[in-house]
C-alpha cells in the first residue's frame, strides 16, 4: 500500500539522526503545538465596516 | 536490514519541555507592554480590526506605563469608538495629542479608543481595574446612537472582555454577567464567538499564556496569518507597520449617495423612539429599544465605577442633519436629549460634545477632521479643567 | 489492560460523537451501526440467506444515506425539473420530518459500513464483539472526514495498538500531527483567507492574479484536506494504530488514473472496490470499462455534495480516466503519448492542469464556474460581474 511520502521522511529526519536533533526538533514542535492553541482559539473576523 | 535506533523518547521529552517553555515563556510576557515606540493610539495593523489580537494585559501594560511614566498626575484615559480614536486624522495629528498639550500637566492622556469599541469597552475595562486598585484614573468615553446598542462584551472586542474577566481584572457585578449570556441574541453584528469558546479562549490563555504570546511574536518576530489588512505582508512582524490613516480632507456636501446613507441611519434610529411620545403604547421594538439602551449603560458599568467616567455624546455632522424635513430635525434634538437624560439617570457625567462644530470640521457623518479635532480637543480641555475644579 | 484501554477509547468516541454531532446526528448513525453489525453476524451462520440478507441491509443503508442527505438534491432539482408539483408534494412532507443538516460524517459511516456488509456478504469473517465494532465505526480521529477504514486492516491494529503503544510510535504520530496542523493552519487557512477576499474581484483583475486564484484553489484543498488526515493519522499513531493514507503527492501525478491513487485515496478505492469493480470493472471490454468509469466517478462527485456542480465535477473525471484509458489505442494521438513518455513533465503539467481546472465547478456553480474558465484566457479583467 503506498504510503504517504513527506511524513515518512521527515520522521526519519527527526527520531533518526542524533539524540540532540531529536530533543531540539521536541522542543520546536512542543512550542508549535503550544502555537496551534493560539490559532485555534482565535476569535472570528471582526467586521465592524460591513455594517455600516 | 537492522533498522536505525530511534531517539524518540528524547523527542517526547522534548516535546513536553518545548510546550512547557511556550507556556513559561507566556507567563512571563504577561503584563509586560507591546514594544511600542511612539504611542498615539493602538493602530489598525495592531488591534483587532487588522486582525492582531491585542490582549487586555497588553492594553492595561500601555496604560501603566504611562503612569510610570508620569508619576504624580491623574491618567486621562480617552475610551470609546473610531470618533474618538480619531478616525479621519493621523498618527501625527491626532486630537488626543492636541488634548494633551492644551491640559498640560493637569492630566496624563492615553488613547485607547479602537474603531468598532462600544462605549464601554477596551478603555473602560482598563480604567475600572485602575480605578479598583486606588489609581487617580478618569475616563473620558464617547457615545452615539449607533453605539450604544451594543452590550460589552460584542464584536470585534468581545474576547477581551473573557481575557479580563478569567483574570479577575473586572469589579465582580452580576447585572453584566448575566446580560452578557444574552447577547447573542442582542447583537448587531451575528458572530460566531459563543460565550462558551470565548471563556474556554481566556482560561487557555489565562493558564497557558497562548495570546499573550504569539502576540508578542506576531508583533515583534513574524507575522503568520493571512489578512485582508497586510496581505502579502501578512508574514512580517507587525512592528514594522506604521498607522495606516492619514488625514482625511472635510467631508464633499455633494457626495449624495453618502449624504443619503448617513441621513438613513439617523432616521433609522430616531424610528423606534419616537413614537414612544405620540402619546400611545409604546410598540414591543421601543421597548425592545429602552431595554436594549438601558441594559448596555447599567449592565457594563458597576456603580461604583461611575464617578470618575464622563461619557461624551458627540454631535453628528450638521450636513446631515440639515438633510432632515423640521419634523425630523425637532426629533433628532429631542433624541439627543433623551440620550443625555438616559446617561445622566444611570448616574455617568454626561456632556453634549462637538454641537458647535461645522461642517467642515468633519469628514465624513461623525468623524472629524483635524481642525474638528483640534476644536474638540480645545473644548474638552476646558470641560475637563471645570470638572476638576468642581471635584476639588 | 486491553479491556480497559478499549472502553476508555469507546467512551471518549461516543463523547466525541454526541458532542460534535449532537442527539439528532447520532442517533440515525446508531441505528444503521446495530442494523450493520446484526445483519453481519446473522448473514455469516446462514450462509444461503446470508447474502440477500447483506444486500438488503446495504439497500437500507443507501436509502437512508439518500434520504439525509439527498433528499432535497432529487426533489428540487432532479424530480422538479420533470414534475415540479409532484416534487413538491414529497417535499412537504419529508423535509418536516428530515432534520436540517444531515447526521454528521453520514456520507463516511454509510461507506464503511457498506463496505463491511460487502466484504461479509463475499465470505469475510464479521466482527463479533460488539466493542469492537463500535470501535471500528465510531473512531474518533477519522470520525469527521475520514479516512474510510478497512475493517480486516483496522480491527488488528486496533488491538496492536491497546496492547503496547511504543515510544517511537507516539513521537512518529506526533510528528504526523504536527504536519497537520502545519498544513491546515498555516497553509490552508491562510490561503483559504486569501481566496474569501480575492473571489469577489476575480472578474476584475488582470490574468496572472486569476491564474494565481486558480492555483490557490487547488493549494487550499490539497493542503486542508491533507491536513486533516495527517491530524487523523497523526492521532491514531499516537494510540499505535494505523490508518490508511489518504494522499501521495497528488499533484505530481502523470496521467488522471495515477492521480485517483495519489488523491484521497481511501475513497478512490471504496469505489474502485464496491462500484467500478462490481459494475464489471475492466473484465467486461473497452466499452463497459469506461461506462463503468464514469458511472463510479460522477458518483464519486455526488458524494462530495447533493447538487449539479459536483456530479458534473464527477462525470468530468470520469471523462478523463476514460480519455486516459483509450488515448493511447488512437495512433493519431501517438505524438501525444511519444511527448508524454520522453518527458514526463509534459504528462504531469497536463494531468495538474487537468485536475486544477476541475476545482472550478467543485467550488462554484456550473455557470460561475464556466465564467471563470474562460476568463483564464482573457488578458485584462472586466469590470461588473
Amino acid at each position: 500500500m503506498a504510503e504517504d511520502k513527506q511524513p515518512a521522511t521527515l520522521e526519519n529526519f527527526i527520531l533518526k539522526k542524533n539524540p540532540w536533533l531529536a530533543l531540539t526538533m521536541g522542543i520546536i514542535f512542543g512550542a508549535f503545538f503550544h502555537y496551534v492553541i493560539f490559532r485555534l482559539s482565535l476569535p472570528t473576523e471582526p467586521f465592524i465596516y460591513a455594517a455600516f | 536490514m537492522t533498522e536505525k535506533k530511534s531517539y524518540s523518547k528524547y523527542f517526547l521529552l522534548g516535546t513536553m519541555l518545548g510546550f512547557l517553555l511556550s507556556t513559561a515563556a507566556g507567563a512571563y510576557i504577561t503584563g509586560k507592554p507591546l514594544p511600542l515606540s511612539n504611542f498615539v493610539r493602538f493602530h489598525e495593523y495592531i488591534n483587532p480590526n487588522g486582525g492582531f489580537y491585542l490582549t487586555y494585559n497588553q492594553m492595561l501594560a500601555q496604560a501603566r506605563l504611562l503612569l510610570a511614566d508620569k508619576p504624580g498626575k491623574p491618567l486621562l484615559i480617552i475610551g470609546g469608538d473610531s470618533v474618538f480614536y480619531g478616525e479621519g486624522q493621523s498618527s501625527e495629528h491626532c486630537w488626543t495629542k492636541y488634548l494633551q498639550q492644551e491640559l498640560g500637566d493637569d492630566y496624563a492622556v492615553i488613547n485607547l479608543a479602537l474603531p468598532g469599541t462600544k462605549v464601554f469597552e477596551a478603555g473602560y475595562w482598563v480604567y475600572e481595574k485602575l480605578l479598583s486598585e486606588g489609581q487617580n484614573v478618569f475616563l473620558l468615553t464617547d457615545a452615539m446612537p449607533s453605539t450604544v446598542f451594543e452590550p460589552s462584551g460584542t464584536t470585534p472586542l468581545h474576547y477581551m472582555y473573557f481575557d479580563a474577566r478569567e483574570r479577575g481584572m473586572l469589579l465582580p457585578y452580576a447585572a453584566r454577567e448575566t446580560f452578557s449570556r444574552q447577547h447573542r441574541e442582542w447583537t448587531l453584528f451575528k458572530d460566531e464567538g459563543h460565550q462558551e469558546n470565548l471563556e474556554l479562549r481566556a482560561k487557555l490563555n489565562h493558564y497557558l499564556g497562548v495570546e499573550e504570546l504569539w502576540t508578542q511574536f506576531t508583533y515583534s518576530v513574524a507575522g503568520n496569518y493571512f489578512h485582508r489588512t497586510t496581505e502579502f505582508r501578512s508574514l512580517l512582524p507587525r512592528r514594522l507597520f506604521q498607522d495606516p490613516f492619514e488625514d482625511r480632507p472635510p467631508f464633499e456636501a455633494s457626495d449624495n449617495e453618502k449624504l443619503e446613507h448617513g441621513t438613513n441611519i439617523v432616521k433609522r434610529f430616531m424610528a423606534g423612539i419616537t413614537a414612544l411620545y405620540e402619546k400611545g403604547p409604546p410598540s414591543e421594538y421601543e421597548q425592545f429599544f429602552w431595554r436594549r439602551l438601558s441594559g448596555c449603560t447599567q449592565a457594563s458599568v458597576p456603580p461604583n465605577a461611575r464617578n470618575n467616567l464622563i461619557v461624551c455624546v458627540t454631535a453628528i455632522n450638521p450636513l446631515f442633519i440639515d438633510e432632515l424635513n423640521e419634523r425630523e430635525k425637532k426629533e433628532y434634538r429631542h433624541i439627543k436629549e433623551l440620550w443625555l437624560e438616559n446617561f445622566t439617570r444611570q448616574g455617568f457625567q454626561t456632556w453634549s460634545l462637538n454641537d458647535k462644530l461645522a461642517p467642515e470640521h468633519y469628514v465624513d457623518f461623525d468623524h472629524l477632521s483635524v481642525e474638528g479635532g483640534k476644536a474638540m480637543a480645545t473644548e474638552l480641555a476646558k470641560r475637563l479643567k471645570e470638572f476638576r475644579e468642581r471635584k476639588n | 489492560m486491553v479491556k480497559l484501554r478499549l472502553w476508555a477509547l469507546l467512551i471518549f468516541c461516543a463523547v466525541f460523537h454526541s458532542h460534535f454531532a449532537g442527539a439528532a446526528g447520532v442517533a440515525p448513525i446508531a441505528v444503521l451501526a446495530l442494523l450493520t453489525y446484526v445483519t453481519a453476524l446473522t448473514a455469516s451462520k446462514f450462509k444461503k440467506g446470508g447474502g440477500w440478507l447483506c444486500l438488503s441491509t446495504i439497500i437500507i443503508v443507501t436509502a437512508a444515506l439518500l434520504t439525509y442527505k439527498y433528499s432535497r438534491f432529487l426533489l428540487l432539482d432532479v424530480l422538479a425539473s420533470v414534475n415540479k408539483p409532484l416534487a413538491e408534494h414529497f417535499a412537504a412532507s419529508l423535509f418536516a420530518a428530515l432534520p436540517a443538516t444531515p447526521p454528521l460524517a453520514i456520507s463516511f459511516f454509510a461507506f464503511e459500513f457498506i463496505h463491511y456488509l460487502y466484504e461479509v456478504r463475499r465470505g469475510r469473517e464479521p466482527i463479533k464483539k460488539p466493542q469492537d465494532f463500535l470501535a471500528f465505526a465510531i473512531f474518533f480521529p477519522s470520525l469527521v472526514a475520514g479516512p474510510i477504514k478497512r475493517y480486516q486492516d483496522f480491527i488488528p491494529s486496533l488491538y496492536q495498538g491497546l496492547s503496547a503503544v511504543s515510544s517511537r510510535d507516539v513521537a512518529a504520530g506526533m510528528v504526523r500531527l504536527a504536519a497537520g496542523f502545519f498544513k491546515k493552519l498555516m497553509i490552508a487557512d491562510n490561503i483559504n483567507q486569501y481566496i474569501l477576499e480575492k473571489q469577489a474581484f476575480y472578474f476584475a483583475v488582470d490574468l496572472p492574479e486569476r491564474w494565481l486564484f486558480l492555483l490557490a484553489l487547488a493549494g487550499r484543498i490539497y493542503y486542508d484536506f491533507s491536513g486533516y488526515t495527517d491530524i487523523a493519522l497523526g492521532l491514531a499513531m499516537m494510540m499505535g494504530i494505523k490508518l490508511p493514507p489518504n494522499f501521495n503527492g497528488p499533484y505530481g501525478a502523470t496521467s488522471i488514473r495515477d492521480f485517483w491513487q495519489r488523491w484521497h485515496m481511501s475513497l478512490s478505492f471504496w469505489i474502485r472496490d464496491y462500484i467500478y469493480i462490481p459494475l464489471g470493472g475492466s473484465q467486461h471490454g473497452l466499452a463497459r470499462r469506461i461506462l463503468s468509469g464514469i458511472l463510479a466517478f460522477a458518483l464519486c462527485g455526488l458524494w462530495h455534495g447533493a447538487s449539479w456542480n459536483f456530479l458534473f465535477w464527477g462525470l468530468y473525471h470520469g471523462l478523463g480516466l476514460a480519455i486516459n484509458t483509450v488515448y493511447r489505442k488512437l495512433p493519431w494521438l501517438s505524438p501525444l503519448w511519444k511527448l508524454y513518455d520522453k518527458y514526463p513533465l509534459t504528462a504531469r503539467l497536463t494531468t495538474f492542469l487537468f485536475v486544477v481546472f476541475g476545482w472550478l465547478p467543485f467550488f462554484y456553480p456550473l455557470d460561475k464556474a464556466w465564467s471563470m474558465f474562460l476568463m483564464l484566457f482573457q488578458f485584462k479583467g472586466v469590470s461588473g460581474d
